[in-house]
């Protein structure tokens, strides 16, 4: 039973909640300051252009992080960087999304359909997932939009396996059945009874979803293949970095992996948070 | 004419190991407006499933449900739907029968987004501030969501769903089971004052003893999906005759020391639910268990409404009948 | 002088539990939740004393308390609870557990999550046996029969071979009475065991553990929200509301001739054709800010001035009770009618 307490005069809701909690804030604001930095900062350096005779510096005054084999600022490279790999994991999810949501709303319905895709589903992600991506930028050309599909290749199943089980759960409830009886028509209580009520953790695995992304897209830019070679990209600077490590000079490779782990750790930071307070409505 | 009626509905289970269970077997009844019939029982008792089959949440395996007049089979699911403005259905939990990311109000205007949709949203929320106040909780509620409210509270926006579209009949599940004793009184008055001025017809489904007697107009017991007696709630009280009826009533504790309850007749526990029983579902508890209450024992008028299935029980004669008409 | 000395000499030796001044704390996000505020009772041999209250009323929390169960963020903060001599709430965590289980028997609400769910009835009960220094493996399956045909088990040794799922509820109510029982304790506390059963098994268990208690001379502490429990089968009441008790006596003078304001609000909640329902409006106090005065005060039918201001003082009440209020009781009987 529910004592009747009386609670707190106004009790914060969700949103203001969030805003209270720091644990979200920096995370999101390193990860906006990269991107715009990339697409408007002036970089102490033309990210494209070498610098003549000045390959591998270490890091120093004028070249902050050092310079890679090329010559090329290593420092504004990996900020540039962030404008290509963020925006391109984060377009990647929104697509998955897109596609992922509804199909999971649709495969939560009673019937046998949504077994039927589920099945589908299992034979469809017992392939690695990495040659899979590999499979298809190679297979369909080596440009952005493919590596976009890619992604969605890999986080459209999922989406729809998350979605068609927060959806079976929230069938069983109490306001389901509630709203069912008032006799709301289907397409509303998927968009307003369920989706709403599975909307935090959504969001929270789409942002482990992005940080996975990351990963896929750095592992292509690496393998060379995905982007142009020439755009910057951590993955390609890990890469073209990799020999000079073996020589000791470990800038041009570690720097970068720094960055995809900064960018990893603030995408699991920022789903951890929507998970603690979207994730169940909660009793006050 | 009454609101609802059932007659013979049943329902079948299919459940693991393709065994057949009979949640509610060969149940009719009828609720006339302003009323009250309440439905009494154990768990297994199949009253849930009951409340479900009236307001066609569940389809019947067997049998019918006239509301209004109309069989409920009759209309396709479009046609279903839109009757569902006449007939409603309040839950036992009080919070999670709301849906927690809406607002009050929201949660409230629900019916009428989905009923009148023409209704502009100037007119739903003063309908929505005009129900609150209906149900004593203030316009300020609206802009709160359920997991600020206290139980008593969340109930009251329940029933305030459950009438907004000023329905004819509501089923209400045990309503006041998860709630604090303090507060089921003030839902119970609620629920009184509401039936007497929308003259609200009344399915109450509960388990308790006192409660029904309270606020029932006439009663139906069930025993793992049969109705063993039924009739108007004074006479039942009164003058109970199944051998089931007497246990339950005998269960209910007085708060007065000084009134011991009789001895306890019914021993062992509820069955779990297994093939189709032939003949009196009690069988294997009842003190007064014959032969012949293994053959089919079926519902018989005792006295004017009051019907008992049980083989000790003497119809009334055809005269009796034929006065009451 | 010397007659009163003896009667309260008599009184102490009489005493098998005494709650004095106890309270406990919660740390809560919005603050430290004060849940047990001074809460004296006394459960006297062979006594059944009845702890009713709504949800909220620190019930639980008290016997938690008593038995050494609270754990962070809750915390005992005052008081004494003395059981044969010692005093429970500063025993040592050691002594506490040899006495809960063997001079002590508890029996929880949910006997499902009372229950092992993957040992072997019979395990449980060695367990519970070697917990307490005895391992004779046979003797404790003697006396496990034993415990268990008390209850009304036709079957024991079937019952011991089985597991807990295999139960109906009211069976796993009888298998874990068994168990509180089977190191023969002097004390018997139940903590709502028959909310969640169906009614007509209600009855059946609510006897059981009134004979059992009866026929060992045990005490025993109900508690329960159910007045109807309270006034069928125990012989003290005690009431709360917020963390304290509001009225203490014995069932009769409480029920039938109630004191309390809260205690008599209680009361006409129950719906009866015999008296008018009248309902309690407006909530618990917060419990965080917990208020001066009396903690009825905001909705007392009879509230006064000095209500909201001034903490009352135990006073008595025309048939011995003992209630927390400023008001005079001069009350008799308050209402004629019986509830059946």
């Amino acid at each position: 039973m529910t004592p009747e307490t009386i609670t707190a005069p106004k009790q914060p809701r969700s949103w203001r909640r969030i805003r209270a909690r720091a644990r979200w804030i920096i995370p999101t604001t390193a990860l906006t300051v990269m991107v715009l930095a990339a697409f408007f900062a002036p970089l102490p350096f033309d990210p494209d252009t070498p610098a003549q005779g000045k390959t591998l510096v270490p890091p120093g005054s004028e070249h902050w992080l050092g310079t890679d084999k090329f010559g090329l600022d290593v420092f504004s490279r990996l900020i540039a960087s962030a404008g290509l790999d963020i925006p391109l994991a984060i377009t990647g999810l929104i697509v998955s999304l897109a596609l992922g949501v509804p199909l999971g709303l649709l495969a939560s319905q009673r019937g046998r359909w949504g077994e039927s895709v589920v099945r589908v589903l299992d034979v469809f992600q017992a392939f690695p997932l990495l040659i899979l991506a590999i499979a298809v930028v190679a297979l369909m050309g080596n440009n952005i939009q493919n590596v976009v599909v890619a992604i969605a290749i890999i986080n459209v199943p999922r989406f729809i396996r998350l979605v068609r089980s927060e959806g079976l759960t929230i069938r069983e409830s109490r306001y389901f059945e509630a709203a069912e009886a008032i006799g709301v028509p289907n397409h509303r209580l998927m968009f307003k009874h369920m989706l709403p009520n599975m909307i935090g953790t959504i969001l929270s695995q789409a942002s482990l979803a992005v940080a996975h992304a990351i990963v896929v897209i750095a592992s292509l830019s690496f393998l060379g293949i995905g982007i142009n070679a020439a755009d910057a990209s951590w993955g390609a600077m890990i890469q073209t970095g990799a020999q000079s490590m073996t020589t000791g000079q470990w800038w041009a490779s570690v720097f970068p992996g720094l960055a995809i782990f900064v960018t990893i750790m603030c995408f699991n930071s920022i789903s951890h948070c929507l998970q603690e307070n979207f994730g169940r409505a909660k009793q006050l | 004419m009454p609101v609802l009626t059932l007659k013979d509905i049943a329902k079948e289970f299919v459940i693991g190991g393709g065994q057949h269970v009979y949640a509610v077997d060969e149940v009719s009844l009828s609720v006339e407006a302003g009323q009250t019939l309440a439905v009494i029982g154990e768990s297994g008792s199949g009253k849930s499933t009951l409340g479900r089959l009236a307001l066609r949440l569940l389809e019947p395996t067997r049998g019918s449900v006239y509301f209004e007049g109309r069989d409920l089979a009759d209309l396709d699911a479009r046609e279903l739907r839109r009757t569902r403005e006449r007939m409603q259905i309040i839950f036992q939990e009080p919070f999670e029968s709301l849906n927690p990311r809406l607002t009050i109000a929201d949660n409230i205007a629900e019916p009428l987004v989905v009923h009148r949709g023409s209704m502009s949203r100037a007119a739903r929320h003063r309908l929505v501030e005009e129900t609150l106040d209906l149900v004593g909780l203030g316009a300020d509620m609206a802009r709160r969501y359920p997991g600020e409210l206290s139980g008593g509270q969340q109930q009251r926006i329940g029933i305030a769903r459950a009438i907004i579209t000023r329905p004819s009949f509501v089923v209400l599940d045990e309503p006041t089971s998860s709630l604090d004793l303090s507060v089921r009184a003030q839902i119970l008055k609620l629920l009184q004052r509401l039936q007497s001025e929308l003259q609200l017809a009344y399915l109450f489904i509960s388990h308790d003893i006192h409660t029904v007697r309270y606020i029932s107009d006439q009663i139906l017991i069930m025993y793992q999906g049969r109705v063993v007696e039924t009739g108007p709630t004074e006479e039942v009280f009164a003058s109970p005759q199944h051998p089931y009826t007497k246990a339950l009533l005998a269960s209910a504790l007085s708060i007065n020391p000084d009134e011991t309850p009789p001895p306890l007749s019914l021993g062992g526990d509820l069955p779990t639910p297994t093939k189709k029983v032939v003949g009196c579902v009690l069988q294997p508890r009842c003190p007064e268990r014959i032969d012949q209450c293994a053959s089919k024992v079926p519902l018989q008028l005792i006295g004017s409404d009051h019907e008992v299935a049980c083989v000790h029980v003497e119809p009334a004669t055809t005269s009796l009948k034929e006065s009451t008409l | 002088m010397e007659s009163s000395q003896n009667r309260q000499e008599s009184q102490a030796e009489n005493q098998l539990l005494a709650i004095r001044g106890l309270s406990t704390e919660f740390d809560t996000p919005n603050g430290t939740a004060h849940v047990v505020n001074g809460v004296d009772f006394t459960v006297n041999r062979g006594e059944i004393v009845g702890v009713v209250g709504e949800s909220g009323c620190g019930k639980s929390v008290s016997i938690r308390s008593i038995l050494g169960l609270v754990r962070a963020p809750g915390k005992v903060t005052a008081g004494s609870a003395v059981f044969q001599g010692r005093d429970l709430l500063t025993l040592p965590k050691s002594e506490l557990r040899k006495a809960r289980g063997k001079d002590i028997g508890f029996i929880a609400q949910n006997p499902f999550s009372a229950l092992n769910p993957v040992m072997k009835i019979e395990k449980q009960f060695r367990y519970i046996a070697a917990a307490h220094g005895d391992q004779d493996g046979e003797q404790v399956l003697v006396r496990a029969r034993q415990t268990l045909s008390d209850v009304g088990i036709a079957g024991p040794d079937r019952v011991l071979r089985g597991y807990a799922h295999q139960l109906s509820g009211g069976m796993a109510q009888r298998v874990v009475i068994a168990m509180a029982m089977l190191l023969n304790p002097s004390l018997v506390i139940a903590d709502e065991p028959t909310t969640g059963l169906d009614l007509t098994v209600q009855r059946q268990i609510l006897d059981l553990i009134k004979s059992l208690v009866r026929e060992h001379q045990r005490s025993m502490l109900l508690v329960t929200h159910d007045l109807g429990v309270v006034a069928q089968y125990c012989d003290k009441v005690v009431v709360m509301y917020a963390g304290k008790v509001v009225e203490e006596g014995s069932v009769h003078a409480v029920m039938k001739s109630p004191a309390h304001p809260y205690t008599r609000a209680l009361i006409r909640a129950i719906p009866s054709p015999k008296q008018p329902l009248v309902h309690l409006s407006g909530r618990l106090p917060d419990l965080v800010h917990y208020p001066a005065g009396c903690p009825f005060a905001p909705r007392c039918p009879e509230v006064h001035e000095e209500c909201t201001s001034v903490a009352p003082v135990p006073k008595r009440a025309p048939h011995d009770q003992v209630f927390n209020c400023h008001l005079e009781s001069g009350v008799t009987e308050f209402y004629a009618g019986t509830n059946a």
